[in-house]
């Protein structure tokens, strides 16, 4: 048993270390990234460079932080471009290039992509159908919806002045973009730690037997994490049409991919339960600035996609579920000691 | 330790086994474990479930890998992990869970046990040739035609052992031979054995009937935790002995002190006309305080009346009270919201959140004691789960370590903390509490079973191991085929008790059957 003090905290040390395990190669990637991008390509660094990371950053956290929430669950959403571009056309429509109307548009682009998040939910939570072919139909239908809803909104139509000044004003040295992915990131991070509902939220998605058996509403939390992440696409799609406009159909493309790549090298584990908001957060970040530091190499894009594609495939190599059966397998006979 | 016979060759001995150890996972199933059996005694291996008997066994009979240690059968070294090749050696095993292929026949069995020269060459002879073979081993009750699926358990048990001694082993392991046998099938097996150690054989005796092994065993070893507690000579050793050296303390503390139950005691639990697609209907009623077991041979409704009582499993029919209120069955959150506590059996996957750590995994079910408003309280929670983990010597690294790190007996005492930590918890279902747990800390898990009967809660234990029921519960029901089929009240349980009235009550459902192979009523 242990009784000596040192041994306590070695061994709360070593509880750490397992815990976190799962989380530190993105920190660590993020540093060698920080130093390659100072040699290799200075400019990537530059601030004139960074105006242009923060918002994109700020887009990929969003959207990385609902696919988070969903993959906690042990599922995965692909309808998310359909969301993030119809939100983003909803937003145009009903702001009607008015400024009375941004928060009409704002708040039809949430409850739609909620709706969309709904139909999710109940498919994949109720009915049991598998996350990644339902969530895929879900997209292409919206695509469909989206096309049709196009065709009555004016092609050169762009959202509310209002609302594209307030995007790119700056505040505290950022634009109010960044700002919001802060505040998202740091009220999800609070939500899942310090109440009661993020507690049973990852008590279901670590066993959803179990915590059937233990009287959590299971399909309730599952389907709610799918409304959730449904309506973070949409707020992504919002600030990006704020951001950037006069939306075109394919605003989302970007998106399908790089969220998924954000929360595996966040080190989420895929089989459900176990994410961390920081992490995913500082994944997607890492991404930007790698997709920055390859166009300021002047690669070709043909290059950039090929390097991006490996770097998430290295990313995935290393983190998450593999690096925590290492660090189990050399562990765990430390411990069994530990106990006898 | 009593061992006369130290003989430092290792190729006097028919089957030696030196400093084997074997570890799954976080459990060391065996450690540094020897064993030495001379040819022509029947060596018995004594243990509690989970002490490493049946590893053991494994790795002699080249089932298992060792970890570390060497295995030699017959003076040869089992060199590779191959069932096979310690046949070769000269072993032979009947096993525990019965390793007979069920659709088939007796004759078919026996054929695919059998040695290549010693099988009939043509199919058609195949009938023939299983009647000499059970004629050989006096076991002409049974019809080589008839399929294994209807014959008795203890008819299975025989035709067991008779397969480990087709290929004329040297060597014999019988891992809990007597389970289902009565009286007459136990003085067969009795007398098999003895002609074979007459021969030379040596035979390794693996079961937890003490009196059995007592009067049948030339030496004894006695395991617990994995570990070796000594060989000693079966005519200088009492039962009490080995009990305590089994479990590892003296017999009178091992099991709390059952609570008086009268009449007039409250009844907590009532269940009344209870029924599901595999059991019922069934109605008991269990009081403050009571410790009701549930035994029965596995696959026989007990574990759907949990499901059911539970509300994992809506029932089809019936009803149950808590306290003279009705509880809805149609979720667990129902039941739970009743008082009804399941503790699965299946810990891992009905039970615990492994990637979770201790606090998360413990408090669960006690969330709004721990939370204002619906923001949690860690410093009040990490305290309360701590004060229930040093009740219930819960030993982890740290209350943040995922349980998936934890020994079986820790994960369970983790899932123990919750009817502790939540209130007005009023029935707890205990399925199958200690299984996988070792021996030290199964008896904290019944400890705190009784500090909650004591507490006032009724208990249900579901368990595979009468002897755990036997000592106890203040009565136990024995399930066949969904029914009760007996009630044994607390003056006449006993291990032995439990196994009769399980072997009988499965045996009622099974008459037809019997009279269909031409009635045994001799």
């Amino acid at each position: 048993m242990l009784k000596s003090k040192s041994n306590q905290s070695f061994t709360e040390f070593l509880t750490s270390i397992v815990i976190s395990s799962r989380y530190i190669p993105v920190w660590i990637a993020m540093c060698i990234l920080l130093v390659a991008a100072y040699f290799l390509a200075p400019a990537t660094l530059s601030p004139a460079s960074f105006t242009a990371i923060l918002p994109l950053t700020a887009f990929l956290v969003i959207v990385s932080l609902g696919q988070m929430l969903v993959v906690m669950t042990g599922g995965i959403d692909l309808s998310t471009p359909g969301v993030m571009t119809l939100a983003a056309f909803v937003t145009v429509g009903y702001g009607a290039g008015q400024d009375a109307n941004i928060l009409k548009g704002l708040g039809m682009a949430l409850a739609v992509s909620a709706l969309i998040g709904l139909a999710n939910g109940f498919l994949v939570g109720v009915f049991r159908l598998n996350a990644l072919i339902v969530t895929l139909a879900i997209g292409q239908i919206t695509r469909g919806a989206l096309l049709k809803y196009a065709t009555q909104i004016a092609n050169e139509a762009s959202v509310p002045t209002g609302l594209s000044r307030w995007a790119i004003s700056q505040v505290y040295g950022a634009g109010w973009i960044f700002w919001i992915a802060v505040i998202v990131t740091l009220a999800l991070s609070i939500i899942l730690t310090y109440t009661g509902v993020g507690r049973r939220f990852r008590a279901v998605g670590a066993n959803q037997i179990a915590a059937r058996i233990s009287g959590l509403r299971v399909t309730l939390y599952v389907v709610m994490a799918y409304v959730v992440a449904a309506m973070m696409y949409g707020l992504a799609g919002f600030l990006l049409a704020a951001f950037i406009r006069s939306p075109t159909q394919g605003l989302g493309a970007a998106y399908l991919l790089g969220p998924i790549a954000a929360v595996v090298i966040g080190g989420a584990s895929l089989s459900g339960g176990l994410a961390s908001v920081f992490s995913t957060a500082l994944a997607a970040f890492f991404l930007t600035v790698l997709d920055q530091m390859l166009r300021v190499m002047g690669l070709p894009t043909s290059l950039q996609f090929v390097v991006f594609g490996v770097a998430i495939i290295g990313g995935m190599a290393v983190s998450g579920d593999r690096i925590v059966d290492m660090v189990e397998g050399l562990f765990q006979r430390r411990f069994a000691k530990a106990e006898e | 330790m009593t061992d006369k016979n130290q003989n430092p060759s290792s190729e006097s001995y028919a089957l030696s086994l030196l400093g084997v150890s074997k570890r799954y996972g976080t459990v060391q199933a065996l450690q540094g474990m020897s064993l030495q059996v001379l040819p022509g005694e029947v060596h018995a291996v004594v243990g509690e479930n989970g002490s490493g008997k049946s590893t053991l066994l494994g790795i002699a009979s080249g089932f298992v890998e060792q970890d570390e240690g060497t295995v030699h059968i017959m003076g040869k070294p089992l060199t590779t992990d191959s069932p096979a090749k310690a046949r070769e050696l000269g072993l032979g095993m009947a096993y525990q869970d019965i390793s007979q292929v069920a659709g088939m026949t007796v004759a078919e069995n026996l054929y695919l046990s059998a040695s290549k020269d010693a099988r009939p060459s043509l199919y058609w002879r195949l009938k023939d040739w299983a009647i000499q073979i059970l004629a050989r081993f006096e076991l002409d009750d049974i019809f080589a035609e008839a399929p294994i699926g209807s014959l008795a358990l203890a008819e299975r048990q025989l035709l067991e052992v008779a397969k480990a001694l087709l290929s004329d082993p040297k060597v014999l392991l019988l891992d809990e031979p007597t389970t289902a046998m009565g009286p007459s099938e136990v003085e067969w097996l009795q007398r098999t054995i003895k002609e074979h150690t007459e021969r030379g054989v040596a035979v390794v005796y693996v079961s937890h009937r003490l009196p059995e092994v007592l009067g049948l065993a030339d030496r004894i070893t006695v395991l617990r935790d994995g570990q070796n507690q000594g060989t000693y000579d079966a005519d200088k050793i009492t039962e009490k002995e080995i009990v305590e050296l089994m479990i590892g303390r003296p017999l009178e503390s091992a099991f709390p002190t059952r609570l008086e139950i009268t009449d007039e005691t409250e009844t907590v639990l009532k269940v009344t006309d209870l029924h599901g697609e595999y059991f019922g209907p069934v109605s008991f009623n269990v009081r403050r305080g009571e410790v009701i077991g549930i035994a029965g041979v596995e696959g026989n409704g007990q574990g759907d009346l949990f499901w059911t009582l539970c509300g994992a499993i809506p029932p089809k029919g019936g009803q149950v009270q808590v306290l003279d209120k009705h509880v809805n069955l149609t979720s667990p959150t129902g039941a739970l919201n009743s008082g009804i506590m399941l503790l699965a059996g299946d810990r891992k996957r009905d039970a615990l959140f492994l990637v979770l750590g201790a606090i998360t995994n413990a408090s669960l079910q006690a969330l709004q004691k721990f939370t204002r408003l619906g923001w949690l309280m860690p410093r009040r929670e990490r305290e309360a789960v701590g004060a229930m983990g040093q009740q219930l010597k819960l030993r982890t690294p740290s209350l943040d370590m995922p349980v998936s790190f934890l020994s079986g007996g820790n994960q369970q005492k983790v899932v123990m903390a919750r009817p502790f930590l939540r209130d007005n918890v009023n029935v707890i279902l205990a399925d199958e509490p200690t299984q996988g747990v070792d021996v030290a800390a199964r008896f904290d898990i019944y400890e705190a079973l009784h500090t909650k009967a004591a507490q006032g809660a009724a208990v249900v234990v579901k368990s595979s191991d009468p002897i755990e029921l036997a000592s106890l519960c203040n009565r136990v029901f024995v399930i066949s085929r969904g029914q009760i089929v007996h009630d044994i009240p607390q003056e006449h349980l006993s291990e032995r008790t439990i196994i009769d009235a399980m072997v009988r009550g499965a045996k009622i459902g099974n008459v037809e059957d019997q009279f269909a192979f031409g009635g045994r009523e001799d």
